[in-house]
């Protein structure tokens, strides 16, 4: 009897100690390549010659895939240019939106180009660079609703979905302050959810929900309706303290601002996606 | 409904086809590999080998399997791409899941069969090898069939960390069309081909092992 309760006692104690183990030399390894840091300083990623973006192509215009399933968009096109800049060559990791973080504080990606809003959980965990784009956001609702949301106070109790950690996210958070907010993962899950009757609006940079109305006949803004941000924005996130990188991006997006190749980008990025879908 | 994308984004689905059956082909190769030495391991004499098989068993399928991609991905020292680390979590994952499958095929085989083929003459590895694996792993077929299944399944969550597999390349196409019933509906049709087609196989496979079993 006592025989087998320490065996029992055993064998949890020695399913805990691998589990400790298996925590302790994850926290050490990231530990490792956070000290490292070499992994993504300007010295480094010069000396192997190639800039690694972390990106989630599944926001046209500024990311998206091509019929070739190569990634395109305006942010490609920016990050060509901060890697010209550097002197070296681009290379692309995709993954999903909330991989990207992990991904560039464990040293697989050396910087983020994905639409990234510059909020403060974030800063807390990577670097910001100036910010490249503040658009306006939009809400779209079903077409047979017109007539029962036609103001933002219409939207009272109204269930508002947005994508986690946009732009849209914080205005609705600040703006919408009756409705319940909804935020997922992917934008397409949430045009799927409103299209359900899940959820009853959607708040999207103006490009994107704009695009949505375009190709969905049953979808509409409401055109009263625009959220305007002061101060949030696409930003290039770096590994925290990698001050010199920052710098460098930095200057080329001076660069870019100043040459007005940011308008074009977009520009050519919305013709491009459009080409698509005809 | 309408699916004239296809012609343009077809190829997106056959990539994502090709990845999804890399994935879940080469890690139910590994996992039933190691599934099996774990099986014999929890059923060994040796106490240490036992505690290591049952604590590695019960830890895995205790935990998420999205958990554990994330932490071989992001954290092993060794550096491992996307596919890579896809595979190595998805076999470490399934081979918890095989090990209590095989165990169980070969712990139900009646010990008198154990016996008889001792008395014959043949040593423990001779009897496991001729005698009791083959009728145990026949009663666990149809199960180790679900469980490859289940991988195929499973191989989507590798999404995350950005292997081009079915879900995620769908997720692309669904993003570029403004559209996601159509494509999900593809997603569905193509992953519900592979596994019937595995189920139907597997049948087959069963019924021409049975021939053997008796002379009814």
């Amino acid at each position: 009897m006592i025989s087998k309760k320490l065996k029992n006692f055993l064998s949890l104690s020695l399913v805990g100690a691998m589990m400790v183990g298996f925590t302790a030399c994850s926290s050490d390894s990231s530990d490792n390549n956070g000290g490292e840091a070499g992994g993504t300083s300007l010295q480094s990623i010069q000396k192997k010659g190639n800039l690694v973006v972390g990106l989630n192509p599944d926001y046209p215009p500024f990311e998206f895939k091509d019929k070739d399933q190569s990634i395109v968009g305006a942010d490609v096109e920016m990050a060509k240019e901060i890697a010209k800049d550097m002197g070296v060559k681009l290379e692309m990791n995709e993954a999903q939106f909330a991989s990207l973080i992990p991904m560039l504080k464990a040293g697989k990606i050396d910087m983020i180009i994905s639409g990234m809003n510059e909020t403060e959980e974030r800063k807390q965990e990577v670097a910001f660079s100036d910010v490249y784009y503040t658009g306006e956001s939009v809400i779209v609702i079903n077409k047979k609703d017109s007539d029962k949301y036609k103001t933002k106070e219409n939207l009272k109790g109204a269930i508002v979905g947005v994508q986690l950690g946009s732009v849209p996210e914080t205005l609705a958070e600040e703006e919408l302050t009756e409705s319940e907010i909804l935020p997922l993962g992917i934008v397409s899950d949430l045009v799927l959810q409103l299209k359900g009757d899940k959820i009853n609006a959607v708040v999207l940079d103006d490009i994107v929900g704009k695009a949505y109305v375009k190709n969905n006949e049953d979808l509409m803004l409401i055109e009263e309706v625009v959220l305007k941000s002061k101060d949030a924005g696409f930003a290039i996130a770096v590994p925290k303290g990698e001050d010199k990188l920052l710098a460098e991006v930095n200057k080329t997006l001076a660069r870019l601002k100043e040459e007005n190749k940011l308008e074009e980008f977009l520009e050519n990025a919305i013709k491009k996606s459009e080409a698509l879908n005809k | 409904m309408d699916f004239a994308f296809l012609t343009k984004y077809g190829g997106f689905f056959i990539t994502g086809l090709k990845f999804t059956l890399l994935l879940s082909i080469t890690s139910a190769f590994f996992g039933l590999i190691i599934g099996s030495v774990l099986a014999f391991m929890k059923m060994s004499k040796s106490k240490i080998l036992k505690l290591l098989s049952t604590a590695y068993i019960e830890f895995i399928r205790g935990t998420p399997l999205l958990v554990q991609l994330y932490i071989i991905y992001l954290t092993f020292p060794i550096d491992l791409n996307k596919v890579n680390a896809g595979i190595v979590a998805l076999a470490i994952n399934s081979a918890a899941y095989v090990a209590e499958i095989i165990r169980s095929g070969i712990e139900g085989i009646d010990d008198g069969q154990m016996e008889a083929s001792r008395s014959l003459g043949m040593n423990k590895f001779m009897s496991m090898r001729y005698i009791i694996a083959p009728q145990g792993l026949k009663n666990v077929l149809p199960v180790l069939g679900n469980e490859f299944i289940a991988i195929i399944k499973e191989s989507s969550l590798i999404s995350v960390i950005g292997v081009t597999e079915l879900m995620y390349n769908t997720t692309n196409v669904r993003t570029i069309i403004y559209r996601d019933v159509e494509p999900l509906a593809i997603a569905a049709l193509l992953y519900f081909i592979v596994t019937f087609t595995i189920s139907k196989l597997l049948v087959r496979l069963e019924r021409r092992l049975n021939v053997s079993d008796k002379s009814k």
